[in-house]
């Protein structure tokens, strides 16, 4: 009772759970949260505490001394340690109600990957339960995501929604407010950063952290040959001498260094599109397909994906908050409509 | 206001710059590109193109698509496509806001029922009632169990047993030491015979601890001058609650290793900070005759234990910082990146390049 009581004080929340961030959407107010996934665990007696979430803790990585641990709970979409996420979600929740002086009750909506097993849903609604919510709902990433691009998902006409993220890449087709095919592979910004990684060993022969990887991608990161060439220093340990050392980088390089990742998105595309209906395909073709999730902000990737598929390709706006966005809509519309089954909400 | 005239106000805040179709065009013809060498360029059908040059934007079937195809159209005639998105969206805007004035202008006035006293009682009255709510919400809440420390699990067989052997029931308000004890004895649990489940015999089981079965003090857990402490030193951590939960229920047994004491309880520790210039300095006084000061170059974590072995300090610095530390000697010092530190003791300068490990860490045991 006095968790529903609670519930009156608290917003609505939509949360798009995912592996490199967490986002926290709150009706009528917008984006209120976009944190990285990180926990770091403090180790004092074997008695475990938390001692800092989200970009706290990414600024502690690798910088702090052994008994202090940071960890990222989530890997490939869904939960990989059932605790930590627990106590990362108490925070984040804590934190978007921070003005009210009542523990927050709020009700939920998550947004999960959509070939993710009904355990890992079940460990997910837990999660959320024991994270203080009320009342938890479950939405497809890519129902959300196409929501959150303003698609007409409620229409009879078939839309394609590429939705990379951290650690996953979402492929769906949607029509009358379902999911038509789904499709799921476990690529995405993640194992570009890897890929970079592994590139630079092997042409540089030096070793480069997680953090730096990442910063190249997002600088000069490329997935299509562009007549532009960006380039940036990087400093990495050099692995014959142990000794760190600086060196240049170009996009090319970068580009070359993507082709693994990014062959398996683009087959994964193809593969879905051959899956598709063909009236829906018809549609598909005629408007194209929409790229969301940060994976999206890849350089030429619509490009990429454009000349592969011989479709026309556009990145959403605003595509790294598509998805949190896109469950805060659909919070409104199952509000609106009392039909929770409407969006295929879990 | 007459019709008319709000239509002509609302056209004088339309954008007066040249509309998206017309650069576009101009840019395409620039590049010398057809608008059929464009859409083979984007994939789309050339009727597509032609929509957008002639800013028949309606006519495109699905609106939410435009902005994309705006984007991919800008980038291949070489304009910025934020700017043209932008203009696009300012002349969408400027269309609603012609379409919202309007129905404004056709709405009966009037019909507004809710009248100032009708407000005001309807105002007083749910004051009223969230008031009488929060009270009750208050003193139900307050029997509400605090959050447990990861990895603490209480199987519901365990408590039972504690109130067989103990003959005072253990204190609501003390669940987390009792939740902790109840982890302990999951290690000892094959020792029947002798398994004191109970809140104080485990905690008071710990090595050093004296073994007996007196039921906590309580009172420890409220006391100011205790949770003031812990406040003060456990700046950033983002559970003091659970931590001085922790240490002052310690703390009230009284006869604990000093080592199970998580971070500084006993004395009073008193933290300044003063920002001049680009330097915070950070006047840390836990009440000592020596001194150590230490300038930061680069983010460190940070820990100090004191002569009395009390961690008087566990926080990150930042590039900029200058800590002062007064306290009793010896300290015991940990460094997370002693790389970035310049460290003085009672004036003299120590050399941390001699103590750093390879991952630039760096324990120092400071001494008069």
């Amino acid at each position: 009772m006095f968790k529903k009581l609670r519930g009156i004080f608290s917003n609505d929340l939509s949360i798009d759970l995912g592996t490199a961030n967490t986002l926290i959407y709150v009706r009528e107010k917008g984006i209120v949260l976009n944190e990285p996934s990180v926990v770091a665990i403090r180790n004092n007696n074997n008695q475990k505490s938390v001692a800092a979430v989200g970009i706290d803790a990414k600024r502690m990585l690798g910088r702090t001394p052994g008994n202090i641990t940071a960890i990222r709970p989530l890997r490939d979409g869904v939960i990989a340690d059932f605790q930590v996420t627990e106590k990362m979600l108490q925070h984040f929740i804590k934190k978007v109600h921070e003005n009210s002086f009542i523990r927050p009750s709020p009700r939920v909506l998550v947004c999960v990957p959509c070939q993710s097993t009904e355990v890992e849903r079940r460990a997910i609604r837990e999660s959320v339960v024991s994270a203080g919510a009320r009342d938890v709902r479950l939405i497809e990433e890519p129902m959300a995501a196409a929501i959150g691009a303003g698609l007409p998902v409620h229409e009879a006409v078939g839309t394609m929604v590429v939705d990379i993220g951290g650690g996953t890449t979402e492929i769906a087709v949607i029509s009358l407010n379902g999911v038509v095919y789904a499709q799921s592979v476990r690529v995405g910004g993640d194992r570009f950063d890897e890929a970079i990684t592994a590139y630079v060993r092997r042409t540089q022969g030096s070793l480069i952290g997680d953090a730096t990887a990442e910063r190249i991608k997002q600088e000069i990161g490329m997935a299509f040959p562009c007549n532009e060439v960006l380039e940036i220093d990087v400093r990495g340990r050099n692995l014959a001498e142990g000794v760190p050392r600086s060196f240049t980088l170009n996009s090319n390089e970068i580009l070359e260094a993507l082709q693994e990742p990014l062959s398996v998105i683009v087959q994964a595309v193809k593969g879905a599109l051959e899956q598709t209906p063909p009236e829906l395909a018809s549609d598909i073709a005629e408007s194209g397909l929409v790229l969301t999730g940060g994976g999206s902000l890849l350089r030429e990737l619509d490009r990429l994906l454009a000349h592969e598929t011989g479709l026309p390709v556009i990145v959403a706006e605003d595509p790294l908050t598509c998805v949190a966005r896109g469950g805060g809509r659909a919070l409104e519309i199952m509000d609106d409509r009392g039909d929770s089954d409407l969006l295929s909400i879990q | 206001m007459s019709e008319v005239e709000v239509e002509d106000s609302v056209e004088s805040k339309q954008p007066s710059g040249p509309t998206v179709s017309v650069l576009l065009v101009s840019a395409r013809e620039k590049c010398g590109l057809s608008q059929k060498e464009v859409a083979d360029e984007l994939f789309l059908t050339t009727s597509f193109i032609k929509y957008i040059d002639d800013g028949e934007f309606e006519k495109i079937p699905k609106p939410a698509f435009i902005k994309g195809y705006l984007r991919t159209y800008s980038r291949t005639v070489g304009l910025d496509g934020n700017e043209i998105v932008a203009l696009y969206q300012q002349a969408l805007q400027a269309a609603e806001d012609q379409v919202r004035i309007r129905d404004v202008t056709e709405e009966t006035v009037g019909s507004a029922k809710l009248t100032g006293p009708v407000v005001q009682t309807g105002l007083i009255g749910l004051v009223g009632v969230v008031i009488v709510i929060g009270l009750v919400w208050w003193i139900a809440s307050s029997g509400d169990d605090d959050e447990a420390p990861l990895e603490t699990v209480v199987p519901e067989q365990a408590l039972p047993r504690t109130s067989n052997r103990e003959a005072t029931p253990v204190p609501e308000d003390f669940g987390y030491i009792r939740q902790q004890g109840v982890q302990v004895s999951e290690d000892t649990d094959s020792n029947e015979g002798g398994d004191a489940t109970s809140a104080a015999g485990v905690i008071l089981a710990q090595p050093g601890a004296e073994l007996t079965t007196e039921p906590p003090r309580t009172e420890a857990l409220s006391t100011p001058e205790a949770s003031a402490d812990d406040e003060a030193v456990l700046e950033g951590s983002d559970e003091p609650g659970d931590q001085s939960g922790t240490t002052s229920a310690i703390a009230a047994t009284g006869s604990l290793d000093n080592d199970s004491i998580p971070v500084g309880a006993r004395r009073k520790v008193s933290i300044e900070r003063n920002s001049d210039g680009g330097l915070t300095y950070i006047t840390l006084d836990a009440g000592g005759p020596d001194e150590i000061e230490m300038s930061f170059s680069d983010e460190c974590w940070l820990e100090i234990e004191d002569g009395e072995g009390d961690s008087i300090y566990g926080d990150l610095n930042k590039d900029g910082d200058v800590l002062l530390v007064y306290g009793i000697a010896p300290f015991s010092i940990l460094l997370g990146r002693a790389t970035g530190v310049d460290m003085k003791f009672n004036g003299e300068r120590i050399d941390l390049a001699s103590v750093t490990t390879q991952d630039r860490t760096a324990k120092v045991r400071l001494d008069r």
